[in-house]
């Protein structure tokens, strides 16, 4: 923070210990206690009190530590997440948290159990306290989550509340509030977890208890000796050349050890090779508000971000193309001047059967406009990058990413250095949903800063950087037509589509194919027929946002549907049976379809929702609406033309009974390690807890492509599972000698060998191992994954982009109530069934299904992230935008930025359908993205069933909802 | 510098001292706010969390007299109507546990749900400097966005409210927790049936919809009068559009909602019982 001067002596308690520590006077609690106390568990997500993140408790009492001077807690008692308890004597929330499944990334955990202490202190010895679910969304209504849609936080805390009632487990009360109170099942225990592990156990994350501790270090918690810490000057134009940049003054800024610009970092990079546009810092022009301009290493943020203030950049203003269709009229306004085709990014056309004929023929055509709004992922750690030149001149950065991999290549392109000299680790993530899933200005920044100065250097994004940086859903403007027999079959699709790309490629090219490629499935579509082009504008870069491409068309598709039943007078859900693509089918675009429990997905909503007793016969005002879906377990390309394996897995065993797993994959929280650990533990025999996971390290670990497509089940899952095997083999062969049996009549389970026709013939799995390692030397293996080389997909150029080892499937239940007076929509209950084929950690499908739904939930009636227009005519007569709003975010804080908090989720139930695909591990398929899609085509359609309104145009806000209703009624 | 008196005389006097460079700090919530927003810190801050007396909630008569330093979440809890409501609505637990009446009332935001709710009550404000205190309406106070009649160097001490009312509150926020509203407005009825009414989000400041009490005070309470009374709010405010709302829509749900929160107290009132506290449309009391 800038401003005030001047030290302050601080004495106050820490978690029960008197602590007394000089800071500068103008520092927040959060400050003091993660830059001076090196307390880390308590973390920063927004820097300005929207997220609750940073939560701790002063006098008992949970306060917002960003929000509190630090001198404010003179002679007070503070208490932290790292007070709370341990991994060996958990508090009682800590060891709900832990067995529900309530933390996936963790970023947001500590902040909540801090909350959740608070109120149960205050109602451990309350008369009759209500425990209602309604209830404990209040007490946490302060703190955001993006991964788990509260579902199972609410559920845990509850279950700590009702066992701190019931056992009579009392927490510490009174001024210091430390609150440690482990459980009783905890006194002398090492650890809560089950001892072994099956595929399709009900177990939680093998390292969820590191944040609820404290004890994780995500990448902002890392300090290195003599640290710099550096800060990106940002462009206050959405389109802009730059005539000059003088960065004399800052440089000259005592404390000031680096300035960097475009010209320091002048190799453009891309994560789609045939469209690298991109560069760390702007060279000779500005694209968005926001676009990175230059960059300084200082002794501190405050030094760091005065010498901002010092650098003089003379821009010259180029008219603002905030919106597709300025972009198309003004195509000679070039924001990419190489751009072959005026500010289009990519165009693709392609069909499949003769369309115009079958909508020609059709005894029902349904036209529709449809759009959809753009939106961001909102992680709640921003994103955050540490570069560092290592004794041995290695080049080490750490990033909080989700494409290691793609950043290692990256950087080395940039950086004009050989792969070898780099080395990337991704640290825990706080959450990315696509956010993190390409290089960003600050990695470059900070390895470029490192080398130059030959000391570590740290950025950190603002939560405003995090809305510039984006790479969040597109808006897309879609025309669809859809054809009908009169008995509802799907007869042809043409459909339509303009996407709003922001100023840079990002991932666009693959956006553009999949806004069309995958709504081949789940109906047959006899014939179809899309035009997808995408439009550079001056706003922050469009990219890869949960579901990526696919979220748009499908909010179309399915409400055209639903149109389609209405007029027909079909119900939905029949209509949707009816036209069903079945298992092993092929899609109209030539995609081969593996497994699909589609049906069983529809059949599960209705029988949950009671759809059959209830559709039609709600009062006025409340509605039931259906929607179904499809998506991807990866692609079968990676993104840059190799033969080389898509994934890697090494494991090593050891003499003790323990596993190792190296793996390139990023855990995002999304559960990937847990995947490896549960894959691993099964097919070993060993306990979850024997498994370590190296994940994520480009030294130790072997190549995986990273956490995106929905991809790490599928095709880390197969890598590791045949690395797994080939350990398992060798350790029943060596342990048959001792059994006196043949290899294959040894079972590994439960931490022993065991003879199948005699399990009272058994030997520990260490021994096991031991008599493995003298058999056949040091224990280790590996195993890749390559997807199906055969003809899975089109043979037309386009015809590989969304094809996929397999297909999960999705369908949703929503039930609204609609204010006819407001206009606000209160979505009751969601119902989702999702098709993941085999749930291999059911607890873990479960929070992907619920986050999903709840992010779709949230750009359905909350969430916009939109940019102010420019005014500018799209006939091409324009005006140069002044030092104007044009192209300025509208909702750049979490505060504006409306996440739905707890009170505002609706009731998520998530049904696990299985339905086994013969490439998948076990038969798996993905969960992490799927389930969003028609989340939120079925709120629209409840609406409509709720109060005979339709809205095509998200998001459905109370404003929309009651211009609808008034349009209706007669005058 | 931050500076901590122990008494009230030392923090007007601090006040006299530093005039509007002191700057008053309790929860100090928005004050954080505004440096990240990139406002310098403030170079002398008057840190009132030690100075007695200020932090009370007492009964005077058939008036409630709450200090500057009481937080939202104490006045939550209690059975005060539309207070009581708004303060639940004001941000996250975590922030209601900081914020103080005192806070709310000196950053004069339009979009401020307590002041709504104070100003809908009819509240008087206690404001001090070294030469004395005076009181005035809460609805004088406010003069613009982030503007008060407060001189430089006088302190808010106190608001106080009338018991005898029942009241109610609501707001269309886009989100339920951590929101700043699209619009918001509470209704009081006192003893002998005479409304007031306050709308946030409508104009510059918290205001009250004179027309709309007038006309209900000429023709009584009926479900025409309600009516009519609504068109007389949604015709005064003066609403702007912004990322959050149309103006259109804004005037449109102030109407709405008054028409609301009148129908709700007329429904389970007239004559009206002499106590504060019926059910707020956000399940209050």
């Amino acid at each position: 923070m800038s401003g005030g001067r001047g030290v302050a002596l601080i004495d106050l308690s820490i978690n029960g210990e008197a602590t007394s520590v000089a800071a500068p006077s103008h520092w927040t609690l959060l400050e003091l206690l993660r830059y001076k106390l090196g307390l880390t568990g308590t973390h920063q997500g927004c820097d300005k009190g929207d997220c609750g993140t940073c939560t701790v408790r002063v006098e008992g009492r949970a306060v917002l530590s960003c929000l509190t001077l630090a001198q404010s807690a003179q002679g007070r008692a503070v208490s932290t997440v790292e007070g709370l308890g341990s991994g060996a004597r958990p508090h009682p929330l800590q060891a709900a948290f832990d067995r529900c499944g309530a933390a996936q990334c963790g970023f947001c955990t500590p902040g909540m159990l801090m909350s959740a202490a608070a109120w149960l202190d205050k109602i451990a010895s309350a008369a009759d306290p209500d425990l209602s679910d309604e209830a404990i969304a209040h007490v946490i209504g302060g703190n955001l989550c993006r991964c788990t849609g509260y579902t199972k936080i609410v559920q845990a805390i509850g279950e700590a509340a009702r066992e701190v009632r019931a056992g009579g487990v009392a927490t510490a009360v009174g001024a210091a509030a430390t609150a440690t109170a482990p459980t009783a099942a905890s006194e002398g225990a090492v650890s809560l977890r089950p001892t072994s592990a099956r595929v399709g156990g009900r177990h939680g994350k093998i390292d969820a208890m590191a944040p609820m501790v404290g004890e994780a270090r995500y990448t902002d918690d890392l300090v290195l000796p003599r640290m710099l810490h550096g800060k990106i000057l940002r462009s206050p134009h959405a389109h802009a050349r730059i005539v000059s940049i003088d960065t004399a003054a800052a440089a000259a800024l005592p404390g000031v050890h680096g300035v960097i610009t475009g010209a320091d970092l002048p190799k453009t990079y891309g994560i789609i090779p045939w469209t690298q546009d991109e560069s760390a810092l702007c060279v000779d022009k500005v694209r968005y508000i926001g676009d990175a301009v230059a960059a300084v290493a200082a002794e501190s943020e405050d030094i760091a971000l005065q010498a901002l203030r010092l650098i003089r950049v003379a821009y010259e203003p180029l008219p603002a193309l905030t919106t597709p269709a300025e972009s198309m009229a003004n195509p000679d306004v070039r924001i990419h001047e190489r751009n072959k085709d005026g500010n289009v990014s990519k165009r693709v056309e392609l069909a499949f059967g003769d369309v115009d004929a079958a909508l020609a023929g059709a005894a029902l055509l349904v036209e529709g406009d449809y759009r959809f709004h753009g939106s961001t992922h909102g992680a709640l750690e921003p994103h955050c990058a540490l570069g560092h030149v290592d004794a041995g001149g290695i080049l080490t950065v750490w990033s909080a990413t989700q494409v290691p991999h793609y950043l290692h290549r990256a950087l080395a392109r940039v950086l004009g250095l050989s792969p070898r000299q780099i080395r990337v680790i991704q640290p825990p993530v706080g959450g990315a949903f696509g956010g993190k899933s390409e290089p960003f200005d600050l990695e470059f920044c900070a390895a470029k800063l490192a080398m130059l100065t030959g000391r570590p250097v740290k950025f950190l994004y603002t939560r405003e950087e995090v809305f510039f940086a984006h790479r969040g859903r597109h808006p897309f403007d879609m025309q669809y037509r859809t054809g009908f027999s009169a008995d509802g079959q799907i007869l042809g699709v043409d459909a339509r589509s303009v996407l709003d790309g922001g100023a840079y490629s990002s991932f666009g090219l693959v956006t553009t194919y999949y806004s069309g490629q995958l709504l081949g499935a789940p109906y047959i579509l006899p014939s179809y027929r899309f035009d997808s082009v995408r439009m550079y504008t001056n706003k922050p870069a469009c990219g890869p946002k949960r579901g990526h491409g696919s979220v748009q068309p499908r909010f179309a598709f399915e409400v055209q549907l639903d149109k389609a039943a209405a007029t027909l007078g079909i119900d939905p859900i029949a209509l949707r049976r009816r036209n069903a693509l079945p298992p092993g089918g092929r899609t109209v675009n030539e995609f081969h379809i593996g497994s699909s429990g589609f049906l069983q997905c529809l059949d599960e909503v209705e029988r949950a929702s009671e759809w059959r007793s209830r559709k039609g016969k709600l009062p006025r005002g409340r509605g039931l609406g259906v929607a179904g879906s499809t998506y991807i377990s990866g692609t079968n390309y990676c993104i840059y033309p190799t033969e080389l394996p898509q994934s890697g897995v090494q494991i090593c065993l050891d003499r003790s009974g323990r596993v190792r797993v190296f793996a390139g994959t990023s855990d995002i929280g999304q559960g990937s390690s847990t995947m490896l650990a549960t894959i691993t533990a099964d097919e070993l025999g060993v306990a979850l807890e024997d498994v370590r996971v190296l994940a994520a390290d480009s030294d130790l670990c072997p190549v995986d492509l990273g956490a995106y497509s929905s991809r790490i089940t599928l095709m880390a899952g197969n890598a590791c599972l045949q690395a797994a095997r080939d350990l398992g083999a060798k350790v029943r062969e060596a342990a048959a000698v001792q059994l006196e049996c043949a290899p294959r009549d040894v079972v590994l389970a439960d931490r022993l060998a065991t003879r199948i026709d005699d399990p009272a013939r058994s030997m520990p799995i260490a021994e096991a191992f031991i008599a493995a390692e003298v058999r056949f030397g040091t224990l280790g293996s590996t195993g890749s994954y390559q997807s199906p080389r055969e003809a899975v997909h089109g043979d037309y150029r386009g015809g590989t982009i969304g094809a996929s080892p397999a297909y999960s499937f999705t369908a949703h239940v929503a039930e609204v109530e609609v204010d006819e007076e407001t206009g606000e929509v209160r979505v009751i209950a969601i119902w989702c069934a999702h098709d993941c084929g085999k749930a291999l950690s059911p607890v873990l499908v479960e929070g992907q299904i619920e986050g999903s739904v709840y992010m779709g939930f949230g750009e359905a009636v909350m969430e916009e992230h939109e940019a102010m227009p420019s005014g500018l005519r799209a006939d091409g007569g324009r005006r140069l935008p002044g030092p104007g709003m044009a192209g300025l975010l509208q909702a750049s804080s979490l505060l504006d930025y409306r996440m739905p908090t707890a009170p505002d989720t609706p009731r998520i139930e998530a049904i696990i359908v299985e339905a086994p695909d013969a490439r998948g591990p076990h038969g798996a398929k993905e969960a992490g993205e799927g389930p969003l899609h028609s989340a939120i085509p079925a709120i629209a359609n409840a609406i409509y069933d709720a109060v005979g309104v339709r809205i095509d145009d998200l998001p459905l806000t109370p404003q929309k909802v009651l211009a609808a209703l008034r349009a209706r009624r007669p005058a | 510098m931050v500076h901590r008196p122990l008494s009230l005389q030392q923090a007007l006097e601090l006040k006299r001292a530093l005039g509007a460079r002191g700057v008053p700090v309790a929860g100090g919530t928005d004050l954080i706010v505004g440096i990240r927003k990139g406002r310098p810190a403030p170079a002398e801050m008057i840190d009132l969390s030690l100075v007695p007396d200020l932090d009370g909630i007492e009964r005077v008569g058939d008036q409630l007299r709450v200090g500057a330093r009481v937080s939202h979440a104490r006045l939550e809890v209690m059975d005060l109507g539309a207070l009581a409501a708004a303060c639940e609505t004001v941000g996250g637990p975590q922030i209601r546990n900081l914020g103080t009446i005192g806070g709310q009332l000196g950053t004069a935001s339009p979009a401020g749900d307590v002041s709504v709710a104070l100003v809908a009550l009819d509240a008087t404000v206690e404001l001090a400097s070294v030469d004395g205190r005076r009181t005035l309406p809460l609805c004088d106070f406010f003069v613009g966005p982030g503007r008060t009649v407060l001189r430089p160097d006088e302190l808010v001490l106190a608001v106080t409210v009338p018991l005898n009312r029942r009241s109610a509150f609501y707001k269309i926020g886009k989100r339920e927790a951590v929101a700043i509203s699209l619009l918001m407005a509470a209704v009081s009825v006192d003893a002998h049936g005479h409304v007031a009414i306050g709308i946030g989000c409508a104009a510059p400041v918290p205001m009250r919809a004179r027309d709309a009490e007038a006309s209900l005070r000429t023709h009584g309470w009926s479900a025409e009068s309600i009516d009519a009374a609504a068109a007389l709010v949604s015709a005064e405010v003066r609403p702007i559009s912004d990322h959050r709302g149309s103006a259109d829509y804004r005037r449109a749900m102030a109407g709405a909602v008054v028409r609301r929160l009148l129908t709700q107290l007329w429904r389970e009132g007239a004559p009206a019982a002499s106590r504060i506290g019926a059910d707020g449309a956000r399940g209050t009391a």
